[in-house]
């Protein structure tokens, strides 16, 4: 069975990938504050290629990216929805939706705030597709994040296996016993919601056992060995360039 | 001979109520093998698993002279290693190298040395190709070996098997034997398999409705027939028929 959904691309060897999960993490972070407080279209112009460099380095199929974009869609347009209907009122332009002048600011105002979504989303996926699930929290916990944040997402990504697992035997099953049927019927479904729960709950009671047989005591061990290479510094001095080159920019 | 594992008057119950073991005694030997043998819900791995503290009843277990409690927990796991009988319930980590560094990152050990210990048991059990894999993308028989190895590497002085033959083909089996028989500690099997408990335990306790019923030599047990009728162990009859219809004798 197949779980690689998360750690899909992290098993890649580029450049991004050989960063220290640090450096990554908080470039990410800074990145992600420079789009979300950006305003004027040139510095997105800059935004977009430095991204789009990222992505070509990070080696993770285009399409990859373009799935992310497209699962946010929805959310992007309704965010813009409701901005675009707030401009208007705040414009009294919706008591007046007849004679609506065109409003150039709103426009300007949706591109950006569009903009600023799939940034992110980008900026995001190349974050987890070029680093592993467990680099992100070993660096989430260098970077002082409280340990039962980090214990928690752990536990969470090692059950949500458990439950899949489930969740497709017991698929497999019903399958298996209805071969022509498939309409839908609620109390069926209900009971199969009910026996995956069940079932996720006693093996991930195993896979505690598991665990606390080979000494574990509620704190996942590190055991990462990544250090700050000459690469890393190089990375940290491009995105000052480009930081750099974003202020020069702001104030154009 | 010194002994490894003592058990006194342990008494356990589920929470629901369910009495599982009743009333056991037991001593196992450093470096013996010995077998606890039963029908399906005669105990087995709930005993199994109060020999590193996993499972706490009432009553007494020490491990090389250390009585199992919160304090000893630690120390006890590091002296006790459970293989559990679903492989899938042991392997957690995203590959096969994260899950056998698991338990010595707890241990303590440096990432040089876990390195240096992991490389050591995965070219002892034949697994060095599947270092970096997914432990979803194994065969049943490489995962079982998988995690047989994650409690290996720990060096551990009590190796405890849940059913490590079912589920497997014959070439497993016998490799996994002759990899059992060759391992220098002491190892307590817990199996239905009658047959392949006798042909390599040296000693055998016979659970049945969570109670000791006999503990013995194989050859005492396999004579004993009225004990194997009653706990439906007899495997006489097939051996009957192996004669019969293989062997033509």
């Amino acid at each position: 069975m197949k779980h690689d959904f998360i750690d899909k691309y992290s098993g890649l060897n580029s450049v991004l990938h050989r960063l220290d999960p640090r450096v990554k993490l908080s470039l990410s972070f800074c990145f992600l504050v420079m789009i979300t407080t950006a305003e004027s279209i040139p510095l997105f112009g800059l935004y977009i290629v430095f991204t789009a460099i990222l992505s070509i380095l990070s080696r993770v199929p285009f399409r990859f990216y373009l799935k992310k974009m497209a699962a946010i869609t929805p959310v992007a347009l309704v965010i813009s929805f409701f901005i675009y209907i707030s401009y208007l009122i705040e414009h009294g332009a919706v008591l007046n939706a007849v004679n609506m002048k065109p409003y150039p600011g709103v426009y300007l105002l949706l591109a950006v705030m569009i903009l600023k979504i799939y940034l992110s989303i980008l900026v995001i996926t190349l974050m987890v597709s070029s680093t592993r699930f467990n680099d992100v929290l070993w660096a989430l916990r260098k970077l002082k994040m409280p340990l039962i944040v980090t214990t928690l997402s752990k536990l969470v990504y090692t059950y949500i296996f458990v439950f899949i697992d489930e969740m497709h035997r017991t698929f497999r099953a019903y399958k298996s016993r209805t071969p022509v049927r498939r309409v839908p019927r609620f109390k069926v479904y209900g009971n199969i919601a009910a026996g995956i729960l069940l079932r996720s709950m006693e093996r991930s009671d195993y896979i505690y056992k598991a665990m606390i047989s080979r000494g574990f005591c509620g704190d996942f061990p590190e055991g990462n060995t990544h250090q700050v290479k000459l690469s890393d510094l190089t990375a940290v001095l491009i995105f000052l360039v480009i930081a750099s080159a974003a202020g020069i920019l702001w104030n154009i | 001979m010194e002994h490894i594992i003592r058990i006194k008057n342990l008494h356990f119950s589920y929470p629901d109520g369910h009495r599982a073991l009743t009333d056991i005694n037991l001593d196992i030997r450093k470096g013996e093998i010995f077998g606890i043998i039963g029908p399906t819900g005669a105990g087995k791995s709930t005993l199994l698993q109060h020999l590193n503290g996993i499972l706490k009843g009432e009553g007494e277990i020490t491990v090389d002279d250390l009585l199992i409690d919160k304090k000893s927990e630690k120390t006890i796991r590091e002296k006790v290693g459970i293989v559990f009988q679903n492989p899938d319930d042991q392997l957690f980590c995203p590959t096969v190298y994260e899950d056998i560094a698991f338990g010595l990152y707890n241990l303590g050990f440096t990432s040089a040395d876990v390195d240096r210990k992991i490389s050591v048991i995965l070219e002892r059990m034949n697994l060095s190709h599947l270092k970096d894999l997914s432990s979803h993308h194994l065969s049943y028989g490489e995962k079982k070996r998988v995690a047989l190895a994650t409690i290996l590497v720990m060096n551990p002085q009590v190796l405890a098997l849940d059913e490590p033959f079912a589920n497997l083909d014959y070439k497993s089996i016998l490799m996994l034997i002759d990899m059992i028989k060759n391992l220098q500690l002491t190892r307590v099997i817990i199996s239905q398999d009658i047959l392949l408990s006798l042909s390599i335990c040296d000693r055998i306790a016979l659970l049945d409705k969570g109670k000791i019923v006999k503990c013995a030599s194989p050859e005492e047990i396999a004579a004993d027939r009225e004990i194997l009728l009653k706990t439906g162990l007899d495997f006489h009859p097939y051996v009957d028929l192996i004669r019969h219809f293989i062997l033509r004798e």
